[in-house]
C-alpha cells in the first residue's frame, strides 16, 4: 500500500516537473511585463518591486498593438470561415461519390499537407492577380494553404453520417444546397469546431507570409508587429514582455475555451491513423 | 393514391446486373410486398422506385407519368428507412415537418399537419424531443410519421421493422396495417420476414437474383407456388422436400411410401414438397417412417425435427402428440391432396395425388 | 439523385484556391528553376542546370544547409517521440487524477506562436543574465552552464531543444489518445501469461500504439524539414552559417533577389516533400485496425 502511495506521489511529481517546465516561460513573460525596465533586464521569475501597469499602455502605443490586433483578427477569422466552408463542401462531395475521378481528386488535394510552398513563384502569383501587399492577398494565401488538412479532417468526418439521412432529405425534397446546408453542415459541428480552432490558432501564430507578402506595416498581424518592437526595444525587456503577453492572451484564451475540440479532432482516427 | 409500373427495369452496376428486365404492376391502394433472400435487389427495386437510384433501362410509371427523369419529390412518394434515417440534429417536429417546410409551406399550415400527424401516431408528448431521446419504436413512428405528413401517393418501406424486438415489430406490423386501412395509399414494402409479407401483403413479389419468381396473393402463393423457390420461401417452418421417382401412375418416395397420382410426368427424378403442417398422425394414407432427433415445443403447438430411412430432413407439426422424445421411431401419415410436386429442375408439375 | 445529389461544383471553390496559391506556384517553380531569374535584372534566361549544380556542389554551403536541416528533423524528431511517450504513458499509467489538468498545460506550448517562443527562449538561453544559466548556476551545475546560441557547436542543437520543448505536447496528447484505446484485455491476458511491467510495455503498448507513433513521426519529419520560424527568430541561420536550414536560405536569397536559385532550392524540397507526402498519404489513408 504505501509502496502505492510513493509511486502515485514520484509520478505526480514528474507530471507536475513537466508541466511547471511548459509553463514557466509563461509565467516568466507574465511577471516581467510588469516590471521596471532595469528590474525586467535579468528576466528573473522574482516578482515585480513595483507593479508598473503602465508597460500595456506603452506597448498599445507604441507598437500599434491595436492596428496589429485587427489585422491578426481579421486575417485568422476571415481566413477560417473561407477554409472551414470550401473545404467542408469539397471534403462532402469528394466523400460522398467516390468515383475514380474523385478519389484523384481527393488525394491531390491532401498531398498539399506535405508539400511545401514556393515563396518566388508564389509572389508572381500574387502580382499578378494584384493581391502583393493586400489584407485580401494575406486571407485568401491563409485560406488556400490551410485547406489540404482541413479537407483531410472533415473527410473523415463525413464518413460517419449515414449516407441514409443524405437520401431521406432528397426524399423530403432537398436540393443539393438545401441537403448541406440544412442536413449535413449542422451534423459537421463537431469537426468544424476543431478545423475553425485549429486554423484560427494556425493563422494567429504565423508570420512568415507576412514576413514574405506584406511590406506595409499598417497591415501587420500581431507576430510581425511584435518581432519588429523587439527590434526596436532589444534592451526593454519589460515592454517586450508586455507586448508578448498582449499577443498570446488571445490565443490561451481560444485555445483553453477550444481545448476539448482541438483534443477530440485530433484523437477522432484521424490523426492517430 | 397512385398506381405504379415497372417495365422491362433493368439496373446494372458496371458489368454487375442488380435487377434484370422486371415486370411489375401494382393496383393503386394496394399493398405489395418485396421478399427474397438477402442481396436479391429488393431495396434496389424499392430505391428506383422512388427515385434514388438511376434506372439503367426500362421505365418506371407512378399514376400513368413516366418518371425515370423526375425527384422523388416529384413522383409524390415518401421513404420509411431502416435505420429510420431522423435528422439528430431536429426535434420531432421538425423532423416531421421538413418536407413541407422544403415545399415552403407557410408556418401556421405545417404546425397544423404536423400535428395531424403526430396525432394519427400518437407521439404528440414526443414533438419537443431530439431523435436521441426516443426509444427504437419511438422514432418508427417518427419516421412513419414524416413520410405519411405529406399525404403520399405511394408509401415505400424498406425493413423499417427490422430494427425492434420482436414484441414491437408485432404491433407495429399491425399498425402499418391500420395505417393502410385508414389512408388506402399504396404502399411498398420490403423485408425478409415471410410473417410480415404474409400478414400484411395484398400482393407478393418473391424476389431471386434480380428476377421476379412469383407474383400473387398471400394465400395463391402458399397454395399454388410455380416452383421450389417459391415454395421454400412462403410458409413457416419451411415446406419438407423429399426426393421421388416416378413409376406408372404413381410416385414412389426414396423414403418409403409410394403415391398415387393422376396424369404421367415425364422427368425421371422430381421432388415432392409437403408443409410440416400436413400430416396426420394414424390415417389410413400413406406412412412415413422417421427418427426423431428434436421436438420444439412452443406451447400451442409443436414441431418435431425427424430424419427419414433416406437420410432426409423432415419437420412435422404435431400439435397433439406429447409422448414423442427424441430418439423415438415415429410413423406420420402424408394427407397427399396437399403434396406439391416439382421437377428437380424446380418448375412446378402440375400433378395431384389420386385418392 | 438523378441530377446528383453531390455536384462537383461543391469542389470548385477549396481546389481554385488550392491550384492557384499553391500548386501553380510549385509546378512553375520547376521551369523557373532552370533560370537566373532575379529582382535586379527584368529580363529571365535559361541557363540549364547550373542552379542544381551549385546547390549539389561541395564547393558552395547548401550541401551543409540541408545536412543541418535534416540533423535537426531527425534529433527533433527521436527527442520529441520519446520524450512524448514517456509523458503519455505517465499520464495514462502513473497519475490517476488531474490528468485533463496535465494534459492541458503540455500541449499549451503547441499552440503557442513560435516567433513568440523564440523570443522567450533567446531570454532565456541568453549565457550571462538567462533563466537557464542562472537556474544552473544556482544548483551549482556551473559547467553545463553553456553559451546555448552563441557556441557554433551547440547553437542549432540549443534550437532542436527550444523545438522540442514546443512540441512534445503534440506527440503526448496523440499517444496518450493512443494508449487510451487499447483494450484492458490485452494487459490482463498478457499479465496471466506471467509478463512483467517492461515486457507488457514492450509487447502489448508499443506494437499496438505504432499506427500512431507512425503517423505523428511523419507528421513531424514534414514539420522538420520545412523549419523556419523557429531558426529565423532565434540565430537566423548564424553563428555563422552553424544553423542556416534550408527555409532560412530561401528566404535569404528571396530578399537579396537570388530567385532562380531559390527556386531551385524549393524545388528540391518540393520533390523530398512530395515523395514523403505520398508515404503521408499512403499513411493517413489506412484505416484504423482497432
Ligand atoms: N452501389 C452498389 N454497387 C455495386 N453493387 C451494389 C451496390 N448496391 C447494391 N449492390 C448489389 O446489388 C445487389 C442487390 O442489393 P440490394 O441492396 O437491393 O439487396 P436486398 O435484396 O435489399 O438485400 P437485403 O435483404 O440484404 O437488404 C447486391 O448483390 C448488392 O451487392
Ligand atoms: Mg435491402
Amino acid at each position: 500500500m504505501a509502496n502505492k502511495n510513493l509511486k502515485a506521489a514520484g509520478a505526480h511529481s514528474m507530471a507536475i516537473l513537466a508541466s511547471l517546465v511548459m509553463v514557466i516561460p509563461i509565467y516568466l513573460i507574465a511577471v516581467n511585463a510588469f516590471k521596471s525596465r532595469a528590474q525586467a533586464s535579468a528576466m528573473s521569475m522574482e516578482l515585480p518591486t513595483e507593479w508598473h501597469f503602465e508597460n500595456f499602455s506603452t506597448v498599445i502605443a507604441q507598437g500599434k498593438l491595436w492596428t496589429s490586433f485587427f489585422n491578426s483578427l481579421l486575417y485568422a477569422t476571415a481566413s477560417t470561415a473561407i477554409t472551414t466552408l470550401v473545404s467542408a463542401m469539397a471534403a462532402y462531395v469528394l466523400s460522398r461519390a467516390r468515383t475514380r475521378g474523385r478519389r484523384f481528386l481527393y488525394l491531390f488535394i491532401i498531398m498539399g499537407i506535405a508539400l511545401p510552398i514556393n515563396y518566388f513563384t508564389l509572389t508572381s502569383v500574387m502580382q499578378f492577380t494584384n493581391l502583393n501587399n493586400t489584407r485580401l492577398g494575406i486571407i485568401l494565401l491563409y485560406a488556400a494553404t490551410q485547406i489540404p488538412f482541413t479537407v483531410f479532417l472533415i473527410y473523415g468526418f463525413i464518413e460517419t453520417i449515414p449516407k441514409e439521412l443524405d437520401e431521406a432529405a432528397i426524399v423530403d425534397g432537398c436540393k443539393p444546397l438545401s441537403l448541406f446546408f440544412l442536413i449535413i453542415l449542422p451534423l459537421l459541428t463537431p469537426v468544424l469546431a476543431t478545423a475553425a480552432i485549429l486554423n484560427f490558432l494556425g493563422v494567429w501564430s504565423d508570420f512568415i507570409f507576412p514576413l514574405y507578402y506584406l511590406n506595409s506595416s499598417a497591415n501587420w498581424p500581431m507576430t510581425l508587429a511584435v518581432y519588429n518592437f523587439f527590434g526596436q526595444f532589444q534592451q526593454d525587456w519589460n515592454l517586450v514582455s508586455a507586448d508578448i503577453l498582449l499577443t498570446i492572451l488571445p490565443v490561451i484564451v481560444v485555445y483553453l475555451l477550444g481545448q476539448r475540440f482541438i483534443l477530440s479532432g485530433l484523437t477522432s482516427g484521424g490523426v492517430k491513423g | 393514391m397512385a398506381s405504379v409500373e415497372l417495365k422491362n427495369v433493368s439496373k446494372s452496376y458496371g458489368s454487375l446486373e442488380v435487377i434484370d428486365t422486371l415486370n411489375l404492376s401494382i393496383a393503386d391502394g394496394s399493398f405489395t410486398v418485396f421478399v427474397g433472400p438477402s442481396g436479391c435487389g429488393k431495396s434496389t427495386l424499392l430505391r428506383m422506385v422512388a427515385g434514388l437510384e438511376p434506372i439503367s433501362k426500362g421505365d418506371v410509371i407512378i399514376d400513368g407519368r413516366r418518371v425515370n427523369d423526375a425527384d422523388p419529390i416529384q413522383r409524390g412518394i415518401a421513404m420509411v428507412f431502416q435505420n429510420y434515417a431522423l435528422y439528430p440534429h431536429m426535434t420531432v417536429e421538425q423532423n416531421i415537418g421538413f418536407s413541407l417546410r422544403m415545399a415552403k409551406l407557410d408556418k401556421p399550415a405545417i404546425a397544423q399537419r404536423v400535428a395531424a400527424a403526430a396525432a394519427t401516431l400518437q407521439i404528440e408528448p414526443l414533438l419537443k424531443r431530439r431523435p436521441a431521446q426516443l426509444s427504437g419504436g419511438q422514432r418508427q413512428r417518427v419516421a412513419i410519421g414524416r413520410a405519411i405528413v405529406r399525404n403520399p401517393e405511394v408509401f415505400l418501406f424498406d425493413e423499417p421493422l427490422s430494427n425492434l424486438d420482436a414484441e414491437l415489430r408485432v404491433s407495429m406490423r399491425v399498425e402499418i396495417a391500420k395505417l393502410h386501412n385508414t389512408l388506402k395509399s399504396t404502399m411498398i414494402y420490403v423485408t425478409h420476414d415471410q410473417t410480415e409479407a404474409m400478414t400484411l401483403a395484398d400482393q407478393i413479389v418473391v424476389m431471386r437474383a434480380g428476377k421476379i419468381e412469383q407474383v400473387g396473393t398471400p394465400d395463391g402463393l402458399y397454395e399454388d407456388p410455380q416452383n421450389l423457390f417459391v415454395a421454400g420461401f412462403i410458409g413457416s417452418p419451411r415446406m419438407n422436400f423429399l426426393r421421388a421417382s416416378p413409376s406408372n401412375g404413381s410416385v414412389q418416395l426414396e423414403a418409403g411410401p409410394t403415391l398415387a397420382i393422376s396424369g404421367a410426368p415425364s422427368t425421371q427424378d422430381m421432388v415432392v414438397g409437403i408443409r410440416p403442417e400436413h400430416f396426420v398422425f394414424g390415417g389410413d394414407g400413406p406412412q412415413l417412417t422417421i427418427t426423431a432427433d428434436v421436438i420444439e415445443n412452443l406451447g400451442g403447438t409443436r414441431y418435431l425435427y425427424g430424419t427419414t430411412k433416406s437420410g432426409e430432413a423432415l419437420i412435422v407439426e404435431a400439435r397433439e402428440q406429447t409422448g414423442i422424445t427424441s430418439g423415438d421411431q415415429v410413423s406420420v401419415g402424408l394427407r397427399t391432396e396437399r403434396a406439391l410436386f416439382f421437377e428437380s429442375s424446380g418448375q412446378r408439375l402440375k400433378l395431384s395425388a389420386a385418392s | 439523385m438523378l441530377r446528383g445529389p453531390y455536384p462537383a461544383y461543391f469542389v470548385l471553390p477549396a481546389l481554385v484556391l488550392y491550384l492557384t496559391f499553391f500548386i501553380v506556384p510549385s509546378i512553375g517553380g520547376i521551369g523557373y528553376s532552370f533560370t537566373d531569374w532575379n529582382s535586379y535584372s527584368t529580363e529571365v534566361n535559361f541557363i540549364g542546370l547550373d542552379n542544381y549544380a551549385r546547390i549539389f556542389s561541395p564547393k558552395e554551403r547548401y550541401l551543409t544547409y540541408l545536412a543541418n536541416t535534416m540533423i535537426f528533423a531527425v534529433v527533433s524528431i527521436a527527442l520529441k517521440t520519446v520524450l512524448g511517450l514517456g509523458l503519455a504513458v505517465l499520464l495514462h499509467e502513473g497519475v490517476k487524477r488531474f490528468v485533463n489538468l496535465y494534459r492541458v498545460l503540455i500541449y499549451l506550448p503547441v499552440v503557442l506562436p513560435t516567433l513568440i517562443v523564440a523570443l522567450i527562449f533567446k531570454s532565456i538561453l541568453n549565457p550571462a543574465t538567462g533563466l537557464l544559466n542562472s537556474f544552473l548556476r544556482s544548483v551549482g551545475l556551473d559547467g553545463f552552464a553553456l553559451q546555448w546560441l552563441v557556441d557554433p557547436r551547440i547553437a542549432l542543437f540549443s534550437i532542436i531543444g527550444v523545438d522540442t520543448w514546443k512540441g512534445v505536447g503534440f506527440i503526448t496528447v496523440i499517444l496518450l489518445a493512443g494508449l487510451q484505446t487499447i483494450p484492458k484485455e490485452y494487459y490482463e491476458a498478457a499479465k496471466i501469461d506471467g509478463a512483467g511491467a517492461w515486457a507488457r510495455f514492450r509487447h502489448v503498448t508499443i506494437p499496438m500504439l505504432m499506427p500512431a507513433i507512425v503517423v505523428v513521426t511523419v507528421l513531424n519529419v514534414l514539420h522538420g524539414l520545412r523549419v523556419f520560424d523557429i531558426v529565423y527568430a532565434l540565430t537566423n541561420g548564424g553563428p555563422g552559417y552553424a544553423t542556416e536550414v534550408i527555409y532560412t536560405e530561401i528566404f535569404k536569397a528571396f530578399s537579396q533577389g537570388r530567385f532562380g536559385l531559390g527556386t531551385a532550392i524549393s524545388s528540391v524540397l518540393f520533390v523530398i516533400l512530395a515523395v514523403a507526402g505520398y508515404f503521408v498519404i499512403r499513411l493517413l489513408e489506412r484505416k484504423p485496425t482497432r
